[in-house]
C-alpha cells in the first residue's frame, strides 16, 4: 500500500477532494489510497509516485508535467482502455492502472536502452532504415508493430455505451474561466440563450487554482451567477473538439458527443503553459507552473519538497510564494528578466531561497526523476551551477489556446511584443476573450469577456453593438498590461532536449530535418510527426515554429503556423460513432415467424423468414398442396387521378392505357438509359385508382423516382402515395389455394369469376382485403393485401382454414426455388447496372411503339442491333452439381479460358430433381436451346446446357386452374 | 370463430415488456406496463414513451385543402409547419398541398367519411389516404422529451423553435419521421410518425437513448390520466 500522506497537505480552500472518504485502486499492482475527487495522477502524486509511464520512442520515464490534459506525459492504461490521461481521469475504487510503454516494469524497462542509440535513430529513421532490403519488410513490420504504438487494446472488451446529443443555442461560450463566465453572463443578460462549455469539473478556469488562493473575489460570485442564470446552461467536463463553418461545434463529455449549432461563438479558451527547451526538459519532477498550482490548490498535494522556480514573469514569483506557504521549500527562483523589469514581486521568500536575475535553467539533473537543476546566467559564458531540488517549476509564459480559433478561420498573427500568437481578425459571429486573446490581468479578462458577450448578443440582433470607443479602450488596457510570455523558447545545451514529448522529437531532430530540406513548417510537421501525437501540438507547435524560423533565417510571422484540424483533443472512435443505430424493418408477423421456428435473414433493411427448417419440403407443399408466405415487404404505391395511365406509360416499358378495371399486369421499369430498375405488378382498382407493387428493397427509391418525374413536369392530374406499409401482403399458393381462401369468404372465386391476372376486393374473415391472382411461384396463387394491423389475425385465419389441406408457411428460400423453376427473374440478382429488358428475355414487355417513355431511345437501339448478351436458363450436365451464383462461364481458347458470361441464379430443383439456373451468355450461344457451355467451378470446367423458357409447367396451365 | 383483432407494430415489444392490453375499436392496445401512478409520475418528472400507433392518420394531397377544411371543420387549414385542433381531429400542414389529419382510433372511419364526402363536392384532384396501419406513432411525453429527441435528431426542439402544435419532417434515429408536438396539459409531448416496420426498432432505439434520464414505457391509461 502506497502512503498517500507523504505529499498530502492540510485542506486547501477550493480543493475538489472529499477527505472524509477514502478508497483504493492499484497502480502497477500496488494499492494506492485516494479520495473522491482525486484524479489518478493526484492520488499518485500524494503518494510520492512521480514516474507514471514511459515515453513512446526512447522509453524515458515520464510524469505529470501540466496536470491539465495538455501533454502526453501521464498516459496510462486503465483496465482495458489505453491512453488514459491520469491527470484528467477521476480515480475510482478498484481501478486497475498500469503504466504504458514499459516491459517488464516501469522501473526496469527492457526498451529503455533505445535512448543510448538515439543518435542512430534520428527523425525519419523508420523511413530511411527499413526501406531496404525490400524482402525484409515483413519481418521489420512485425517487429515495428510490436514495439510501436501507444497502449494495448483488448479486442474482447465489450462495447461501451455511447451517444450523441444535438444542442442549439444562441451563444456558445467555450471556456469557463473568468472571461468565459463574464461573457456568458453578459450575453444572457441581453436575452440570449447561452451554452457554456468547460473541460473542468467546475467553471472558474485558472482562478480556481491560481496561487496565492484568493480569500474571496469575483470568481465564486461569477460562477454561481452563471449556474443560477436561467438563460445559461453550463456543460462541465466537456471538451470542445472542433469548430466548423456557420458555428457548428462538436464537443465531448465522457462517452457523449455533442453537436452544437450556435448563433455566435465566444472562445475564452485560455492558454497553455509553454515549455522551455533545455537538457532533460521532461524529466519527472519538471512541472509547469499550472501543474504545481493545480496539485496544490485542487488536490491538496505538494508538487515537490524542494522547488526551483524558473520564470520570466511575476506569476512565477506568486507561485513561489504559494509553494512556500504550503510548506514547500523554495530553494531558488530563477528569473530571466533583470530585476528592474520585475513588477511587484514583493512576496517574501524564506531566507535561504536564492534569487537569480537574468538567469535561466540549463539542465534538469537526476536519475529517473529530478534531483536538481543547472542554472546559468543568460548572457555570460560561465559554467552552470547545480542547485539541488526535487521539483523544477517552469513558468516562462503561455501559449494561447487558439486551436479552435484557427479552425474557425480566424486570422492569427505573432505579436512580437507579447511573444504570443494572438487573434487579429475574427470571422463574423466569432469572438475571443481572455487569455486566448492576450488578456492576462484579471480586470481585462473580465472586461473583455463582458464585451464579447455583448458583441455576440448584438451580432444576433438582441442588443445594440458596444461603442467602438469601448473596444479601443480595452485594447489599450491590454497592451499596457503586464507581459506574460518570454520570447525565449530554448537555452543552450548538449543533451536530449525534447520539443515533442509525444513522439520524442528533439531540437536536434528538427535541425536535421530542416537541413534535409524539410524547411517549411507543414513539411517539417509531416516529416518529424511533430504536433501529430496525443498533445496535438499544444506542447510543441509554438516552439517548433520558433526553431524553424531560426534555422531558416525567417521571422516567426514568415514561418507561419501549421493547419489546426479537428479534433482538438483525442477522441475515441466510440464517441464519434455514438449510439448504435441500424434501422431494421420488421413485418407485422415478425414475432410469429420467430416463434414458429423461422430462420431469419437480412434482406435490405428487412428481416424475413428464410425458411421454417426445410426449404425443399416447403417447395413441395406449394407444388402439391398449399403454402403461405409473408410478402409484406413488397413496395406498394397508390396512383390516383385521371393522369395515372399516362404517367405509368412513361415510367414503365409496358402499355397501361387499355388495362381494364379489375385487371393486373406485370410491368418493368427502366431508367433513362434503358437499364432495368424494378419490376412488379400493377392493378387497376377503379378508373382513377391504381395499385403498383415494387420489389421489397426498391419501394422507397421507386417512390422517390416517381416523385422526381412527377415534379419534373410529368405530374399532371396524378398523385402517387407510398402505402407500402399500410397493407401487409401474403401469397397463398398451391393447387389447394382456392379451397383455402373460399373458407374465409362467400365471394365467387372460380376461374370465371376471378381469373388469373385479375384483382378483387374481398372480405376475408371479416377483414376488407385486396386480392390479386398472380403467380410468381407458378401455381394457382392469391396475393392477399390486408391492413397491416389486421395482418396477424388474417394470417392465423388463413392457416386455420388451410389446416385440412396441409398448408405450410414457406420462406424466401423456397420462394426463390419456386420462381427459378418458372425462370422468373429477380431484379438486382439476375440483372445488374447494365441489363436492359430486351437482353433480359423480357422483350415482350417493351412497347417501343408507344409515346416517349423512360429508356425508349436506348431500347430502340438494342432492338435494332440485337442484344450482345442474353439472360437464359441452364441445366447442368453432371447431376447433383450446383454452381455458386456469380461463377464465371468460360470458353477454352489457345490463350487460356475466355470469360463469356456468368451465373446469376442456381438451385437444385426438388420438383424436377435437377440443377437449374439463369445465366448471361453471348446472344448467339444463348439463342440455341440445348447448346453446351462450361462453368468454371473450383478450377474445373463443368458442362451446362442452354434452356429456354420455364423449367416447370412451361405453358402455365397450373396458374390458370 | 376468433373475433377480429388489430395489433400495432409495437405489440410484440409491449407484450415482452409486460404490458396489459385493452381493446379499443378492435385494437389491442397496451393499457399499462406497471402501476399507473408510477407511469404518470415518470412522465411528469422526466420522460416516458408510449405507443399510440392506433391513432388515425389520414393524409390529404391536393390544392383544395382550404376548401376541404372549411367544408369539413368550418376551419382554415393551419400554416405549413403548424397544427390546429379541429372537431375530433388535429390538422397538420406538411406542405401547401399536403395535410395530415390525426384522430383517435375510434374516429378514423367517421373522419374519412366526412372527408370523402366533402372532397366529392369539390373540383380538382384530392387524394385522401388512410395511413393509420402503415405508420407507427410513438409519443415521448415529459419535460425531458426534447432532450431525448436531441440525441436522435438534429432539429432544434426548444420551445421557441418547436412550439406546441408544430410539425416537422426529419430523420430520427436514421429513419424518416413526421414529428408533431402536442403537449398534454403543461407536459411537453412529441409524437413520431414513421414506417410501421421500423416502429419496433425506433422504440428500442429511443428507449436506449433515454436510459440515463429514466425513460420508461407508458400505458394508455396513464396517458389518459395526464
Ligand atoms: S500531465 Fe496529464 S496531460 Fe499533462
Amino acid at each position: 500500500m502506497l502512503n498517500n500522506a507523504l505529499y498530502r497537505l492540510e485542506p486547501q480552500a477550493g480543493e475538489t477532494i472529499d477527505r472524509a472518504q477514502t478508497f483504493t485502486f492499484t497502480f502497477e499492482g500496488r494499492a494506492v489510497i485516494a479520495h473522491p475527487g482525486d484524479t489518478i495522477a493526484s492520488a499518485l502524486a500524494a503518494a510520492g509516485v512521480h514516474v507514471i509511464s514511459r515515453s513512446f520512442k526512447y522509453h524515458r520515464p515520464r510524469g505529470v508535467m501540466c496536470m491539465a490534459g495538455h501533454c502526453p506525459n501521464c498516459l496510462v492504461q486503465v483496465g482495458d482502455e489505453p491512453n488514459v490521461r491520469a491527470c484528467q481521469t477521476p480515480a475510482e475504487p478498484d481501478m486497475v492502472v498500469k503504466p504504458q510503454n514499459v516491459w517488464p516494469s516501469l522501473k526496469k524497462d527492457a526498451m529503455a536502452f533505445t535512448g543510448l542509440f538515439s543518435r542512430f535513430m534520428p527523425v525519419g529513421f523508420y523511413y530511411k532504415t527499413f526501406i531496404r532490403p525490400q524482402a525484409m519488410w515483413p519481418l521489420f513490420e512485425r517487429i515495428l508493430r510490436r514495439i510501436a504504438g501507444l497502449g494495448k487494446v483488448n479486442p474482447a472488451t465489450p462495447p461501451d455505451r455511447y451517444d450523441k446529443q444535438y444542442l442549439h443555442t444562441d451563444v456558445a461560450v467555450v471556456g469557463g474561466g473568468p472571461a468565459g463566465l463574464s461573457a456568458a453572463l453578459a450575453a444572457a443578460e441581453q436575452g440570449a440563450t447561452v451554452s457554456l462549455f468547460d473541460e473542468n469539473p467546475q467553471p472558474g478556469g485558472h482562478w480556481r487554482y491560481a496561487l496565492p488562493a484568493p480569500d474571496d473575489g469575483p470568481l465564486p460570485d461569477l460562477a454561481a451567477q452563471a449556474e443560477a442564470h436561467p438563460g445559461i446552461t453550463v456543460y462541465p467536463e466537456t471538451t470542445v473538439l472542433s469548430c466548423y463553418e456557420d458555428n457548428w461545434l462538436s464537443a465531448r463529455r465522457g462517452n457523449r458527443l455533442f453537436k452544437i449549432r450556435a448563433g455566435a461563438v465566444i472562445f475564452a479558451t485560455g492558454a497553455y503553459d509553454r515549455p522551455l527547451i533545455f537538457d532533460n526538459d521532461e524529466l519527472p519532477g519538471v512541472r509547469f507552473g499550472g501543474a504545481a498550482q493545480r496539485l496544490l490548490r485542487l488536490y491538496g498535494v505538494q508538487p515537490g519538497k524542494r522547488a526551483i522556480v524558473v520564470t520570466a514573469n511575476d506569476g512565477g514569483w506568486r507561485i513561489a510564494a504559494g509553494l512556500q506557504a504550503a510548506g514547500v521549500s523554495v530553494v531558488a527562483v530563477v528569473d530571466e528578466r533583470p530585476e528592474s523589469e520585475a513588477g511587484a514581486v514583493s512576496h517574501v521568500l524564506q531566507a535561504d531561497a536564492r534569487v537569480f536575475w537574468r538567469h535561466t535553467i540549463r539542465a534538469a539533473r537526476g536519475a529517473g526523476a529530478v534531483e536538481g537543476a543547472d542554472i546559468a546566467p543568460l548572457d555570460a559564458q560561465v559554467r552552470p551551477q547545480f542547485i539541488a531540488g526535487d521539483l523544477i517549476v517552469i513558468n516562462i509564459g503561455l501559449t494561447p489556446a487558439n486551436g479552435l480559433l484557427y479552425q474557425a478561420q480566424t486570422k492569427i498573427s505573432y505579436n512580437e511584443d507579447r511573444a504570443e500568437f494572438l487573434p487579429e481578425t475574427l470571422p463574423a459571429g466569432v469572438f475571443a476573450a481572455g487569455r486566448v486573446a492576450g488578456s492576462h490581468a484579471g480586470a481585462t479578462e473580465l472586461a473583455e469577456g463582458r464585451l464579447a458577450g455583448r458583441q455576440a448578443a448584438a451580432f444576433l440582433g438582441l442588443a445594440p453593438a458596444p461603442p467602438s470607443a469601448e473596444i479601443t479602450a480595452l485594447a489599450g488596457q491590454k497592451a499596457a498590461g503586464p507581459k506574460r510570455s518570454s520570447a525565449r523558447v530554448d537555452v543552450p545545451g548538449s543533451q536530449k532536449r525534447f520539443v515533442c514529448f509525444c513522439e520524442d522529437v528533439t531540437d536536434k531532430d528538427l535541425e536535421t530535418a530542416i537541413a534535409e530540406g524539410f524547411d517549411s513548417i507543414e513539411l517539417l510537421k509531416r516529416y518529424s510527426t511533430i504536433s501529430m501525437g496525443p498533445c496535438q501540438g499544444k506542447m510543441c507547435a509554438a516552439n517548433t515554429i520558433h526553431l524553424c524560423a531560426r534555422h531558416t533565417g525567417q521571422s516567426v510571422a514568415q514561418t507561419g503556423t501549421t493547419t489546426a484540424r479537428p479534433p482538438l483533443a483525442p477522441v475515441s472512435l466510440g464517441v464519434l460513432a455514438g449510439q448504435n443505430m441500424e434501422p431494421v424493418k420488421r413485418t407485422a408477423l415478425d414475432a410469429w415467424h420467430r416463434a414458429n421456428g423461422a430462420g431469419m435473414m437480412v434482406a435490405g433493411l428487412w428481416m424475413r423468414p428464410e425458411h421454417y427448417g426445410n426449404p425443399p419440403a416447403e417447395v413441395q407443399a406449394v407444388r402439391e398442396r398449399v403454402g403461405l408466405i409473408d410478402v409484406s415487404t413488397l413496395g406498394k404505391l397508390q396512383l390516383t387521378g385521371p393522369g395515372a395511365p399516362d404517367f405509368l406509360d412513361r415510367i414503365y416499358v409496358n402499355k397501361w392505357q387499355k388495362l381494364g378495371v379489375g385487371r393486373v399486369r406485370y410491368g418493368v421499369m427502366c431508367n433513362d438509359e434503358g437499364v432495368v430498375m424494378n419490376d412488379g405488378v400493377t392493378a387497376r382498382l377503379s378508373e382513377t385508382t391504381w395499385y403498383t407493387t415494387t420489389t421489397s428493397s426498391g419501394a422507397g427509391a421507386i417512390f422517390e423516382w416517381m416523385q422526381w418525374w412527377l415534379q419534373s413536369g410529368w405530374g399532371g392530374e396524378v398523385h402517387v402515395t407510398n402505402i407500402s406499409e399500410v397493407n401487409a401482403a401474403f401469397n397463398l399458393a398451391g393447387p389447394r389455394a382456392r379451397a383455402v381462401l373460399q373458407k374465409l369468404t362467400d365471394a365467387d372465386l372460380l376461374n370465371e369469376a376471378f381469373p388469373y391476372m385479375h384483382v378483387r376486393h374481398l372480405t376475408l374473415a371479416g377483414v376488407a382485403c385486396m386480392v390479386m391472382r398472380i403467380g410468381f411461384t407458378g401455381e394457382l396463387s392469391y396475393e392477399i393485401h390486408c391492413p397491416t394491423g389486421a395482418a396477424h389475425y388474417v394470417w392465423e385465419r388463413l392457416l386455420d382454414a388451410g389446416r385440412d389441406f396441409g398448408i405450410a408457411p414457406f420462406g424466401v428460400e423456397a420462394q426463390r426455388i419456386l420462381r427459378l423453376e418458372k425462370a422468373h427473374i429477380i431484379v438486382g440478382q439476375d440483372t445488374d447496372a447494365l441489363s436492359d429488358p430486351i437482353s433480359a428475355d423480357m422483350a415482350w414487355a417493351v412497347k417501343l411503339d408507344k409515346a416517349d417513355f423512360l429508356g425508349q431511345r436506348p431500347l430502340r437501339q438494342v432492338a435494332q442491333d440485337g442484344p450482345a448478351q442474353r439472360l437464359v436458363g441452364f441445366t447442368m450436365a453432371r447431376p447433383g452439381l450446383v454452381p455458386d451464383e456469380g461463377l464465371q462461364i468460360v470458353r477454352p481458347t489457345a490463350a487460356g479460358p475466355e470469360i463469356i458470361g456468368w451465373v446469376t441464379s442456381s438451385r437444385h430443383s426438388p420438383t424436377l430433381n435437377q440443377t437449374i439456373g439463369l445465366c448471361w451468355l453471348p446472344a448467339p450461344l444463348a439463342g440455341q436451346p440445348g447448346a453446351t457451355f462450361t462453368i468454371r467451378m473450383n478450377g474445373k470446367l463443368e458442362e451446362a446446357r442452354v434452356h429456354h423458357g420455364p423449367f416447370y409447367d412451361p405453358q402455365g396451365d397450373r396458374l390458370r386452374i | 370463430m376468433t373475433e377480429l383483432y388489430k395489433q400495432t407494430p409495437l405489440h410484440a415489444i409491449a407484450a415482452q415488456a409486460g404490458a396489459q392490453f385493452t381493446d379499443v375499436d378492435g385494437w389491442q392496445l397496451s393499457q399499462r406496463f406497471s402501476a399507473v401512478e408510477a407511469e404518470t409520475a415518470a412522465a411528469r418528472a422526466a420522460v416516458a414513451l408510449t405507443d399510440l400507433s392506433a391513432n388515425g392518420k389520414i393524409t390529404i394531397e391536393g390544392h383544395q385543402l382550404e376548401a376541404l377544411t372549411a367544408a369539413v371543420w368550418q376551419a382554415t387549414a393551419p400554416a405549413v409547419g403548424a397544427g390546429a385542433a379541429a372537431d375530433k381531429a388535429y390538422l397538420w400542414r406538411l406542405r401547401p398541398d399536403h395535410l395530415l389529419v390525426t384522430t383517435a382510433p375510434e374516429d378514423v372511419v367517421a373522419t374519412l367519411t366526412r372527408l370523402n364526402r366533402a372532397a366529392a363536392a369539390l373540383d380538382g384532384l384530392l387524394t385522401i389516404t388512410d395511413l393509420t396501419h402503415g405508420r407507427s406513432e410513438l409519443w415521448l411525453v415529459g419535460p425531458a422529451s426534447a432532450e431525448v429527441l436531441g440525441r436522435l435528431c438534429g432539429l432544434n426542439f426548444g420551445p421557441a423553435a418547436f412550439p406546441n402544435l408544430a410539425v416537422r419532417q426529419s430523420s430520427v434515429a436514421k429513419t424518416a419521421q413526421i414529428i408533431l408536438r402536442r403537449d398534454i396539459g403543461q407536459t411537453p409531448a412529441f409524437a413520431l410518425l414513421g414506417a410501421a416496420s421500423l416502429g419496433a426498432y425506433l422504440w428500442e432505439t429511443v428507449m436506449q437513448a433515454g436510459q440515463d434520464v429514466g425513460l420508461a414505457p407508458l400505458g394508455r391509461q396513464a396517458v389518459l390520466g395526464l
